[in-house]
């Protein structure tokens, strides 16, 4: 079972490593308020997160196909980024969201806000749970 | 066997049926808007894919993204495309040495618009005139 708490160390082990100078300890919130503050690609947090779900998980490195995107209004960046997320092997998209209603059309990638601490902890906890990973607090969450 | 003019034709009634405010009059000229000021790319790549539903009878399902960037002498941008088969959930533009999900091309001309859903077309085992190949 991972627990928030895991998840969020991870995410700042990682970020820090990636992207921190060596000497004082950079976190992962620093990359998102830096994105939101100064409208600039969020490759360090988009990376960060991707990075999470592959060590949370244990999945290999080519186990998973992802295509992220920042969404962005009329001036700048939402906070939302919409992702895709692929398992390789079997090729199935597992950001895939039918709708039982035929006016309505399928949708493959998910928008996630990723504005705060918490709302990264809670998008590597969903992709987590789409790969079947138990996670705290949504054992019994349908995926 | 789907041919050009075909898809052509597809491309401009499909994009007439687009309910996009302030859309320009045909396909052409949006491929203009986007090729010569960067905008309107998410209808012309919503106007491709659904031209490629359409054209196979298929039951898909797609994501398309503009990647708009500053950079203005980048025109036409490229624009990313996942598609996936709803049935069977597979993503069929996933591929790549990293697995990616999506695949791009550089919509700048009618004729890169045709190709685009060729290339579409022929990933879903549906047979297309030659030229219309990538």
């Amino acid at each position: 079972m991972v627990t928030r708490e895991q998840i969020k160390q991870t995410l700042d082990r990682i970020y820090d490593r990636e992207y921190g100078d060596g000497v004082t300890e950079a976190k992962l919130v620093e990359g998102i308020t830096f994105w939101m503050q100064n409208a600039e690609y969020p490759f360090d947090v988009i990376e960060t997160l991707v990075e999470a779900v592959y060590e949370l998980s244990g999945k290999p490195h080519n186990a998973l196909g992802w295509h992220a995107e920042p969404l962005r209004d009329e001036w700048s960046y939402t906070g939302e980024i919409a992702f895709v997320l692929v398992d390789a092997e079997s090729g199935r998209c597992l950001t895939l969201q039918r709708s039982d209603r035929p006016e309505t059309e399928a949708c493959i990638s998910v928008a996630l806000p990723i504005t705060t601490e918490e709302e990264a902890v809670d998008a590597v906890a969903y992709f987590l749970r789409l790969l079947g990973v138990p996670v705290e607090g949504l054992e019994g969450a349908a995926s | 066997m789907i041919t050009r003019e075909q898809v052509v034709e597809a491309l401009e009634r499909t994009f007439e049926g687009l309910s996009e405010a302030g859309k320009p009059l045909t396909f052409v000229e949006a491929l203009d808007h986007w090729t010569e000021r960067g905008c309107g790319g998410d209808c012309v790549a919503e106007t491709i894919m659904r031209t490629v539903a359409i054209l196979s009878g298929r039951e898909l399902a797609w994501y398309c993204n503009p990647m708009v960037s500053e950079d203005l002498d980048a025109y036409p941008y490229p624009i990313a495309f996942v598609l996936v088969d709803i049935p069977t959930q597979r993503c069929l533009t996933l591929g790549g040495v990293n697995n990616t999900p999506h695949v791009t091309f550089s919509i700048g001309t009618l004729d890169d618009a045709v190709a685009a859903v060729g290339y579409f077309l022929s990933l879903l085992g549906i047979a297309v005139e030659e030229e219309l190949l990538l």
